[in-house]
C-alpha cells in the first residue's frame, strides 16, 4: 500500500535525482573548464611576458655591447694556442708535481758526486705537496686577515700577520722560505697577539705545520717574517680556458654591474 | 423562484450557447495544443542548435592562439638560436589635431619638452594642422608615454602596434635586411623569407639562418677596426663553411641599423658581399693553380717558369709587385705572388680551359645564395691572350667575394663547388655539388695554400694554432682608361684549419691607406692579412676549431722547393 502511495513520488526522484546528477556534472564540468582557461590564460600571459623580458635581455646584452665590454672595457684578447689543452698528459705536465721519491739502493749506486744533492730536493719537494694542499684552506685567509686589522692597533704588528697571509695564498711560489716563515709567524703569535686571534691564526695555518714539523722549535724570528717580500720573478700563473667553471668570477660579474649601472645612470636625462 | 420553467422548456439560445461552448473549448484546446507544439520546437531549435555547437565545434581553442602569442611575423634566430628580428608590440604616439581639447601652443610646448625630436614650432604646426591623424613618435619607451600620458590631452593617442625589432642593432644588418613603415620587407632575408615568415602555419616557428652571430660580431669587430685604422672607404667579411656551404658570417661594412635605416647612408644598403663586384686580384692564381694542376699543364711541383724580367705581350707589361728576378717553381710563384709566372702558366691553360674553370665555379653568373641583391660579375668579352693571362691573377674578371669564398671553398674541401646559403642546412640537406677538382688536386691545393701563410706574403694572417692557409690579393681598381694606382682592393682569402678544411674566411678592404707600423704598405699583407689572424683566433675555438701547435699540414715535398738568399730575414713581408 506504501510502495502504491508512493510510486508517484518514487518517480518523481528516480526522475530528479539522475537530472541533478547530470545538471551537477555539467556544472562541474564547466567549473573546470573554466578554471583551464584560466590557466591557459595565465600561461599566454607568462609566455608574453617571458618574450618581453627575453626581447628586453637581448637586447641590452647584444653582441655590441658584449664586444664594447670585451674590448674597451676588459681589453679582452684571444686565448693563444698554447692555452688550449688537449689531452690529460699536457694538463698534468702543467703542474708541477714532486719528484717520485728515489729508493735507497739507486742513491746508494749513484755517484759520490750527486750523492749530497739528494736530501736537498726531497725536503723542498715534500714542502711543496704540503703547500699545494693548503691551497684549499687559503679560503679563511679574509677573515683573518680582517680579524687582525680589527683588533690590533700598532701598525707594526699588524704587518706581519698581512705578510704571512699573503704566503699563505699563494703557496707554490717559494715553498721552502714560505715555510719557514710561516713557522715564525706561528711561533710568534702566542707572545704577542690575544689568544683568540692566536687560534684563528693557528686554523689558517694548520697545513703548514703538518708541512714542517721539524721546525718547530726554531726560535720565533719576527723580523724575517716581517719582511718577507713577494718573490721578484713571479710568473704570472698560467690561465687555462676551462669554460665549464664559468670565466667570470663574481669580482667580474660586480664590475660588470658597476659599469652598466654607470651607463644607464649616464644615459638618464 | 422567476423562472419555475425554463428547466422543462430551455431556450433555444442556450441550448445552442452549450453546443457552442463546446465547440470554443476545443478550439481553445487545438490552439493550446498548437502553441505547446510551437514552444516544443522553438525548444527543439535551441537544442538542437545547442547540441550541434557541442559537436561541431571541436576542441577548444589554445591559449596560444587565443591571446596573441603567435606573432604576426615569425621570428628570425641565428644558428644558436639567439634573437636576429622579432615582432614585438612597441607603443606609438599619435595625435588627432582635429579634435585637439587644449590651446595648441600649450601643448606643443610640453611636447617639445618631451619629445626633443622636433622643435616647438614644428609640433605647433602640426597641431594646428587640422589634419586626422599624425604619428608623432613610433617606437616610444614605456617611461616616454608615462610622460606623454601625462599632458592629459585626450587627442593624443597612445596606441599598441606590431613592430619589428632587431635587437642586436647593426649586427648583420646586411643579411636581415629591414621592413618599411608599412612593415613591408623592402631586401635581405626579411624580404627572401616573408612568404614563410607571414604564412599561417608557419609563424610561431623560428627561421633558423646559418649566421653565428658570435662570429659575425668577432669578424665585424675586427675588420672594422681595421676599417679605421686604414682609413678604408668599406670592408667586406665573409665565413663560409666549406663542407656545407652555409655562411656562418657575412658582414659588409659601413654597416646601418635596420631599426632605423632611414638614417643610413643610401650606398651602405648595399651588400658588399654579394652585390658588388670587385677584381680581386692574386687570390684568383690559387685559382688558376688548381685549374693548371687538374687539366695537366703543370705536372710537376718543381717546374721552373721565367720570372727573370717583365712578360711583354703585346703592348701590355705584366710586371711583379715583389720581383725575384729569376726562375720560380710552382710553389714560389705563390708564395712570392708573382704575377708573370701565373701569368704563363695561364698561357699554356688557353683561354678554353680557363673560361670553363671559371664557368664551373660560378663565376659567370650571379653568386648562388638566396638574397635577392646579387651582383653580376663582369666576364670578359673577348678572351684575348693577354685577358688568359691577366684574369689568372684577377685583373680584367670582377666577382663578388661570395663567388670567392665559394670557389676557395671548392678549391680545397676535395673538389665538390655547392652553392651558398643563408638558411642553416641539416646534415642531410646539404646539396650534391659538383666536382671541380680531384681530391689529389685539391690535397695539393691545400698544401700550397698553407705554404703561402707559412712563408709566403700571408704570414701576417697567421693565427698560431690553427693551420691558416690562403692567400692575399692587392687588386688596383680599374677606373676610366686604366687602373687607379693607389685606389686598392685588398683581399685575403684563407681557409682553416688547413689540415682538415672547414672554414674559409675573407677579408676584403676597399680603398685602405698604409699606417705607420705598416710602413705605408696598404696591400694586403698588411692590411687584409692582420685581420684574419685576429679573427681566426676569436672565431676558432667557437667553431669548434682548437687550436694546436702539434698539428699541421704535411709541407715536407714543397719545402725543399723554396729558394731562400743567404742571410735573408725569414721573417720579412713583402
Amino acid at each position: 500500500m506504501m510502495a502504491a502511495r508512493f510510486r508517484s513520488v518514487t518517480w518523481v526522484a528516480v526522475a530528479v535525482v539522475p537530472a541533478l546528477a547530470c545538471y551537477l556534472v555539467t556544472q562541474h564540468v564547466a567549473a573546470e573548464r573554466a578554471q583551464l582557461a584560466k590557466v591557459e590564460r595565465q600561461i599566454g600571459q607568462s609566455r608574453r611576458a617571458i618574450r618581453e623580458l627575453e626581447t628586453e635581455l637581448g637586447t641590452r646584452g647584444s653582441m655590441a655591447q658584449i664586444e664594447r665590454w670585451n674590448g674597451q672595457t676588459f681589453a679582452l684578447a684571444a686565448p693563444s694556442a698554447q692555452q688550449f689543452i688537449t689531452g690529460d698528459v699536457q694538463l698534468a705536465s702543467l703542474s708541477a708535481l714532486p719528484a717520485l721519491p728515489v729508493p735507497a739502493v739507486v742513491m746508494a749506486a749513484a755517484p759520490a758526486a750527486s750523492a749530497p744533492s739528494g736530501p736537498a730536493p726531497s725536503a723542498p719537494a715534500e714542502v711543496r705537496q704540503a703547500t699545494l694542499e693548503t691551497v684549499k684552506p687559503a679560503a679563511p685567509v679574509h677573515p683573518v686577515r680582517q680579524a687582525s686589522f680589527e683588533q690590533v692597533k700598532p701598525a707594526a704588528s699588524a704587518r706581519p700577520l698581512r705578510e704571512a697571509s699573503f704566503e699563505a695564498a699563494k703557496p707554490a711560489a717559494r715553498p721552502l722560505r714560505e715555510a719557514t716563515s710561516k713557522t715564525a709567524a706561528k711561533a710568534s703569535t702566542p707572545a704577542r697577539a690575544t689568544p683568540a686571534k692566536a687560534e684563528v691564526r693557528q686554523v689558517a695555518f694548520k697545513p703548514a705545520r703538518r708541512a714542517a714539523p721539524v721546525e718547530e722549535e726554531a726560535q720565533p724570528l719576527l723580523r724575517q717574517a716581517t719582511y718577507v717580500k713577494p718573490p721578484r720573478e713571479q710568473k704570472a700563473p698560467t690561465k687555462v680556458a676551462m669554460l665549464a667553471n664559468g670565466p667570470l668570477d663574481s669580482r667580474s660579474l660586480a664590475e660588470i654591474g658597476r659599469i652598466a649601472n654607470a651607463e644607464r645612470g649616464s644615459r638618464r636625462p | 423562484m422567476n423562472a419555475p420553467f425554463p428547466a422543462i422548456a430551455a431556450p433555444p439560445e442556450r441550448v445552442r450557447l452549450a453546443g457552442a461552448r463546446v465547440e470554443s473549448a476545443s478550439v481553445a484546446h487545438f490552439r493550446l495544443m498548437v502553441m505547446m507544439l510551437l514552444f516544443i520546437a522553438a525548444t527543439a531549435v535551441i537544442a538542437g542548435k545547442l547540441a550541434w555547437m557541442a559537436v561541431a565545434s571541436g576542441p577548444a581553442p589554445t591559449a596560444a592562439s587565443t591571446y596573441g602569442l603567435i606573432p604576426p611575423r615569425a621570428d628570425i634566430v641565428d644558428r644558436n638560436g639567439v634573437t636576429l628580428a622579432r615582432t614585438i608590440d612597441a607603443w606609438s604616439i599619435a595625435v588627432h589635431p582635429d579634435k585637439l581639447m587644449n590651446p595648441p601652443e600649450v601643448v606643443a610646448a610640453k611636447l617639445a619638452a618631451i619629445l626633443p625630436d622636433r622643435t616647438e614650432a614644428e609640433y605647433l604646426a602640426i597641431l594646428k594642422s587640422g589634419r586626422s591623424f599624425v604619428y608623432l613618435k613610433r617606437r616610444a619607451l614605456p617611461e616616454l608615454i608615462k610622460q606623454v600620458n601625462a599632458i592629459g590631452e585626450p587627442a593624443i593617442a597612445l596606441g599598441r602596434e606590431p613592430e619589428r625589432l632587431y635587437p642586436q642593432g647593426n649586427l648583420a644588418s646586411h643579411v636581415m635586411g629591414w621592413l618599411d613603415q608599412d612593415g613591408k620587407p623592402t631586401s635581405g632575408m626579411e624580404r627572401v623569407l616573408d612568404t614563410r615568415l607571414t604564412a599561417d602555419h608557419g609563424r610561431g616557428r623560428p627561421v633558423a639562418l646559418s649566421i653565428d652571430s658570435r662570429v659575425q660580431a668577432a669578424l665585424e669587430t675586427e675588420l672594422n677596426a681595421a676599417m679605421v685604422k686604414h682609413s678604408a672607404i668599406g670592408a667586406s667579411g665573409l665565413v663560409l663553411d666549406v663542407k656545407t656551404g652555409e655562411v656562418v658570417a657575412m658582414t659588409s661594412l659601413p654597416s646601418f641599423n635596420p631599426n632605423a635605416p632611414s638614417f643610413g647612408a643610401v650606398e651602405d644598403l648595399a651588400n658588399k658581399s654579394t652585390l658588388n663586384v670587385y677584381e680581386l686580384g692574386s687570390t684568383f692564381k690559387m685559382i688558376t693553380m688548381a685549374n693548371a694542376i687538374e687539366s695537366g699543364v703543370v705536372t710537376s711541383m718543381s717546374h721552373r717558369y721565367d720570372a727573370t724580367a717583365p712578360l711583354q705581350v703585346g703592348r701590355f707589361k705584366i710586371k711583379d709587385d715583389h720581383p725575384q728576378n729569376r726562375f720560380l717553381d710552382v710553389p714560389e710563384i705563390l708564395v712570392h705572388s708573382s704575377n708573370i709566372g701565373t701569368a704563363r702558366i695561364a698561357d699554356a691553360l688557353g683561354p678554353e680551359r680557363t673560361a670553363a674553370f671559371f664557368r664551373k665555379l660560378g663565376f659567370d653568373a650571379p653568386a648562388d645564395i638566396e638574397l635577392g641583391a646579387k651582383g653580376r660579375p663582369l666576364w670578359p668579352k673577348f678572351w684575348a691572350r693577354t685577358t688568359t693571362m691577366t684574369v689568372a691573377y684577377g685583373h680584367g674578371i670582377a666577382v663578388t667575394p661570395l663567388h670567392l669564398a665559394s670557389a676557395y671553398a671548392a678549391l680545397v674541401n676535395g673538389g665538390v663547388w655547392r652553392p651558398a646559403t643563408l638558411l642553416k642546412r641539416a646534415p642531410g640537406q646539404v646539396p650534391e655539388g659538383r666536382r671541380v677538382i680531384s681530391e689529389a688536386t685539391s690535397a695539393r691545393m691545400r698544401q700550397l695554400m698553407r705554404l703561402v701563410v707559412m712563408k709566403g706574403t700571408g704570414r701576417k694572417a697567421d693565427a698560431p694554432g690553427f693551420r691558416l692557409g690562403g692567400k692575399t690579393g692587392t687588386a688596383e681598381k680599374p677606373r676610366a682608361g686604366g687602373y687607379a694606382h693607389h685606389s686598392l682592393i685588398s683581399t685575403f682569402a684563407g681557409v682553416f684549419p688547413m689540415d682538415a678544411p672547414r672554414f674559409v674566411i675573407i677579408a676584403m678592404l676597399d680603398e685602405p691607406k698604409g699606417t705607420a707600423d705598416t710602413f705605408g704598405y696598404a696591400t694586403a699583407a698588411w692590411t687584409a692579412g692582420p685581420v684574419i689572424a685576429r679573427t681566426v683566433a676569436r672565431i676558432g675555438p667557437l667553431l669548434g676549431v682548437m687550436p694546436s701547435l702539434t698539428k699541421d699540414v704535411d709541407e715536407s715535398e714543397l719545402l725543399p722547393l723554396l729558394w731562400e738568399p743567404k742571410g735573408a730575414n725569414p721573417n720579412a713581408v713583402e
